[in-house]
């Protein structure tokens, strides 16, 4: 990931991209499915990312569809088709998580159900990055939501800061620090992951920790060994 | 691991998160002898290494690949919007509208209503695939636990006259369609075929039922520019009406939404 396309690229791809607008403007029934398929891809990890959950990123995204496609004749060319693009599929996502969040029951993804493995895994695959994905995941559900979304945009998707803040409707400066404060919430929680055997050891004498409940303590290799995330369910 | 505290500069005061992410990605912290002070501070280095440790895990993340059932959900409600579109200039845009729901208030309700069901069943959708939607049509798929029952309390035909989750565009108690709506059109068209009581074409669905009634007709056609499926039913003990449904046409159970529906005469 994080792989930056080169200048040139990106001019073509956008100018591509807006030819499709301007098709869907004039009538074209088929230009936005087009433009969208282009994009999906990677929305779809935006919207998976963002949300951390993977019926709700499935709504959201296709919210997202929905609203760009009514919204294209007001685009306005300030900024790259994908990036507009981008900024729907997070304000859908923001949307979802915010209405989810203000009902009584705020349902994060279980590291271990099924869907949210099949959503992040990949097929090919190592064991040992299995589990680094799968926890570097859910501990990026654990972040508040603004500072996820900065993360995902910046060290996830690779886009520059300027193009983050155009994502995200924010200052640069607010896209920055975002990010600084996720990241150093992540560290701690990916620290913890690497040095487990040690710290499972001190747990065992000191079971007051708050997060270290015991639950998943039975020294299991598998992804169900994976560290309780830190501040679940405070946003 | 201690946190960092908020910028100040000298080298005796921890540095900012933002500049312990700089120093991370190698650029150049803000603060007057950041450098001077990550030298000195063994508790900033170990963030910065956390931070950059976390940088080179998330080289490692690979974009998840789109389900295939959330990609047909999104070409079906793209299509739907290209349909909405195209016929929404014309006399017909109030009857797309209301069976489509485009216009906003109205998608919104859509959604808080189907959401539950729908979500709930896109998920049993990725991990049943076909095989569950032909089983929630056919009625039997109460097996597969509160999720998947509860999306097919959207989905199933059987349970569309009751409960709030259904599909989009259904009301409690179907008008009679004016003869000249394209559903009442489609009804007619297939009713006047003279073809078995039961024809079964479509590749998803295997026995429809509504209410304990048997289809009458099942047949795959093009409606307002979507590919659907008519199902037209006995309409309780009304022999001179039917009651029919058209249906999105995809095989995904997430898709088996209803584009229309409406008590026809025959």
């Amino acid at each position: 990931m994080r792989a930056r396309r080169g200048e040139e690229q990106r001019a073509r791809d956008d100018a591509a991209d807006r030819a499709l607008m301007a098709r869907h403007v004039d009538g074209d029934p088929e230009a936005f499915s087009e433009l969208f398929n282009r994009h999906r891809d990677r929305l779809w990890a935006v919207a998976l990312r963002t949300t951390g959950d993977p019926e709700e990123a499935a709504d959201a995204l296709q919210d997202a569809a929905v609203s760009a496609f009514r919204a294209a004749a007001s685009f306005r060319s300030e900024a790259a088709v994908g990036t507009w693009l981008y900024r729907i599929v997070v304000n859908a996502c923001v949307d979802r998580v915010r209405r989810q969040a203000a009902r009584p029951t705020v349902r994060y993804p279980d590291e271990q159900s099924a869907a949210w493995q099949r959503a992040v895994r990949d097929p090919s695959d190592m064991a040992e990055n299995r589990e680094l994905r799968i926890v570097l995941e859910d501990a990026l559900a654990t972040l508040p939501l603004d500072q996820r979304a900065a993360v995902v945009a910046v060290d996830i998707e690779g886009l520059s800061v300027d193009e983050a803040a155009q994502a995200l409707g924010v200052p640069t400066g607010t896209v920055k620090s975002r990010c600084a404060r996720g990241r150093a919430k992540l560290a701690v929680l990916l620290a913890d992951l690497r040095n487990r055997p040690a710290v499972a050891s001190v747990q065992e004498q000191t079971p007051g920790r708050s997060r270290d409940g015991g639950k998943q303590h039975d020294g299991g290799s598998g992804v169900g060994d994976s560290p309780e995330p830190m501040e679940r369910g405070v946003r | 691991m201690t946190t960092a505290h908020e910028p100040r500069r000298g080298p005796d005061v921890h540095l900012s998160t933002e500049d312990l992410s700089a120093l991370a990605e190698g650029e150049q912290p803000t603060a007057e002898g950041a450098s001077e002070h990550l030298l000195d501070c063994a508790a900033c280095r170990a963030e910065v290494d956390a931070i950059a440790q976390l940088l080179a895990a998330f080289e490692t993340l690979e974009a998840p690949q789109l389900p295939q059932e959330v990609a047909i959900r999104i070409d079906a409600a793209l299509a739907r919007e290209a349909a909405a579109r195209a016929s929404s200039p014309s006399a017909d845009g109030a009857i797309a509208s209301a069976s489509q729901g485009s216009a906003s208030s109205g998608r919104r309700r859509w959604w808080l209503s189907r959401r539950v069901g729908v979500g709930l069943a896109s998920l049993a959708a990725l991990a049943g695939g076909l095989a569950l939607a032909v089983n929630l049509i056919s009625s039997n798929a109460s097996s597969n636990g509160a999720a998947s029952s509860s999306g097919s309390a959207a989905l199933r035909p059987d349970a569309a006259s009751s409960g709030p989750r259904r599909a989009q565009g259904l009301v409690e108690s179907p008008n009679t369609v004016a003869p000249t709506a394209p559903l009442a059109v489609w009804v007619k068209q297939t009713l006047g075929t003279t073809r078995p009581d039961l024809e079964i074409n479509s590749p998803c669905l295997a026995n429809p039922a509504f209410s304990g009634d048997q289809a009458l007709r099942v047949v795959t056609g093009t409606f307002e520019g979507v590919p659907a499926t008519l199902v037209i039913y006995p309409n309780g003990g009304d022999a001179t009406t039917v009651r029919a449904v058209v249906y999105s046409q995809s095989c995904a159970a997430s898709n088996y939404e209803v584009l229309a529906q409406g008590i026809v005469a025959k």
